[in-house]
């Protein structure tokens, strides 16, 4: 089965660069372990994908290497920061494509673009061999044009990995089997209210279908608060760009990627290689997170975010009291115009404001395609419907899409920029 | 004595490393100080007695067994280094010396 690589996946001998000039020509000496064990299930690698440099970004704009298109409106953005992965996909160029999520960064491109996207639960697939930028929301994850093909490829990827310390010791992912899959009686779904109040009025009218729908298979639906959402994007741009501050200290021009002299010395040639290699948004966020983490502002920073992590984290634990899954919007909006949100940084995290609680959660999340919504110049673009599970019950989100896709028209439709009937 | 926003951010900067030049430490440093007055919503939470998220998983870290084993090739790990020299990372000197 063919399939395609986030640039972002170490494969061996091919170059791996990040969507960064300071990676360019690199070409990794080994295999991530995801890679690894696609090959030996007999899947060909046909290729490394588009992405926002270093994984950050929400619309794939942020990279040395052009900007790709979406293939519903090829004005939009495919979304980000494994953009390149689901138009892939969407295109229907390869049948599976693995990107990595560490904020959104698969359901959010994989909601823009129509397919579906899965991100496991934190430490359920091994992180050796993705290139680091946030190591505790860092999680690989697929793309897929059906919840079958997810199935199939957790099942090759997920499980144990001595390589990866944070990769937990469990088998691989199993399918769940129920004796009648188009009946959901009995689940309880929370409807994630403040996902649903960011959500534009068309995206907020496609996922009310597809709740629906939901409702029809006899699952029954009860709203959820999740109080700290507010706080989600900001906790989670401290503590991601602290995590990628320090990953990124290793691109330096000493042991492989790009190399600027400088001034001659040691510390000039890291200065120059960095300031040279770097992207714009790469240098903002290595400054925040340097500056969050440096003497004087640690603890009313970075300390504060990761126990508002905590209160994140427990919102999840109170709502899966009560309920299975939650589910809302997985992106406030439909796909948006590639240059809209590109000078506006905050604009562009807010982007990720339904997907980033479940990160600093380490929970489960699919998006899957629910409907279409109208943007403002009336054309109809997909819609992604977020189902979110309590962590390690990454199959019961399976289960759900499989039941939803035999019953929503949207998984069928395909992006007319490739010939797909609308 | 107080900071300019612009003058934490070349601190900031020299301390990671980059070398900006005025237009883009500037622009940054407008950047930067727009995103954390944003961000100051977070201060107004009550954290006292929250414990930390520390990481990824609430799990504990998984431990391989420390045995020897053998590792990668040192001809392709060096493969990708801009200033490979026998077994060694050619880099800047850094000390000064007569000889």
């Amino acid at each position: 089965m063919p399939v395609a690589l986030k640039s972002n996946l170490c494969c061996a001998g091919v170059e791996t660069h990040c969507g960064s000039k300071l990676l360019a020509g690199y070409r990794p000496p080994y295999d991530a372990t995801c890679v690894e064990r696609l090959v030996a299930a007999g899947a060909v690698i046909v290729g490394m994908t588009h992405m926002d440099e270093f994984g950050m970004g929400s619309s794939s704009e942020n990279s040395a290497y052009g900007v790709p298109r979406n293939p519903w409106d090829d004005a939009r953005t495919p979304g980000g920061s494994s953009g390149g992965s689901a138009v892939a996909v969407a295109a229907g160029l390869v049948p599976l494509a693995l990107g990595s999520d560490t904020g959104g960064s698969v359901r959010q491109p994989a909601s823009l673009c129509g397919v579906y996207g899965l991100k496991p639960t934190y430490g359920r697939v091994s992180r050796y061999g993705l290139v680091a930028f946030a190591s505790s929301l860092d999680v690989v994850s697929p793309f897929a044009r059906s919840a079958r093909d997810l199935e199939l490829v957790l099942g090759v990827i997920s499980g144990a990995d001595e390589r990866d310390s944070t990769c937990q010791p469990l088998p691989p992912i199993e399918p769940e089997r129920p004796a009648e899959p188009r009946r959901l009686t009995g689940l309880r779904v929370g409807v994630a209210r403040p996902y649903v109040e960011a959500a534009a009025p068309g995206v907020r009218a496609a996922c009310d279908a597809a709740l629906a729908r939901l409702a029809q298979l006899g699952a029954e639906l009860v709203p959820v608060d999740l109080p700290h959402t507010e706080y989600a994007i900001p906790t989670y741009y401290v503590v991601a760009t602290a995590e990628a501050s320090s990953n990124l200290a290793r691109y330096d021009g000493v042991a492989y990627g790009r190399r600027v002299t400088g001034d001659g010395t040691l510390q000039g040639m890291f200065a120059a290689t960095r300031d040279a290699g770097f992207g714009a948004e790469v240098k903002r966020r290595i400054l925040l997170g340097t500056y969050v983490l440096s003497a004087g502002y640690h603890d009313a920073w970075y300390g504060r975010a990761q126990r508002v992590r905590t209160l994140v984290r427990e919102d999840f634990e109170r709502a899966f009291a009560e309920v299975d899954l939650v589910a809302g919007p997985t992106s406030p909006t439909v796909a948006f115009r590639l240059g809209e949100r590109a000078a506006d940084p905050i604009a562009m995290y807010r982007s990720d404001a339904c997907t980033v609680p479940t990160s600093l959660a380490g929970l489960p999340a699919l998006s899957l395609p629910a409907g279409f919504a109208a943007a403002e110049d009336g054309r109809e673009l997909p819609v992604g419907l977020q189902l979110v599970a309590p962590a390690l019950q990454d199959a019961r989100l399976m289960r759900v899409a499989r039941a939803l896709e035999d019953v929503l028209d949207a998984p069928a439709r395909r992006a007319p920029a490739f010939g797909g009937a609308r | 004595m107080d900071e300019s926003p612009l003058e934490t951010l070349r601190r900031t900067a020299a301390l990671a490393r980059l070398r900006l030049d005025d237009a883009e430490a500037q622009g940054l440093s407008r950047d930067v100080a727009a995103i954390l007055a944003h961000f100051q919503a977070l201060a107004a939470l009550d954290v006292a007695g929250v414990v930390p998220t520390l990481g990824g998983t609430p799990l504990e870290d998984v431990k391989r067994a420390d045995e020897p084993r053998p590792c990668m090739r040192r001809d392709a790990l060096l493969a990708n280094a801009p200033d490979p020299r026998d077994a060694f990372l050619g880099v800047p000197k850094t000390l000064e010396t007569d000889a």
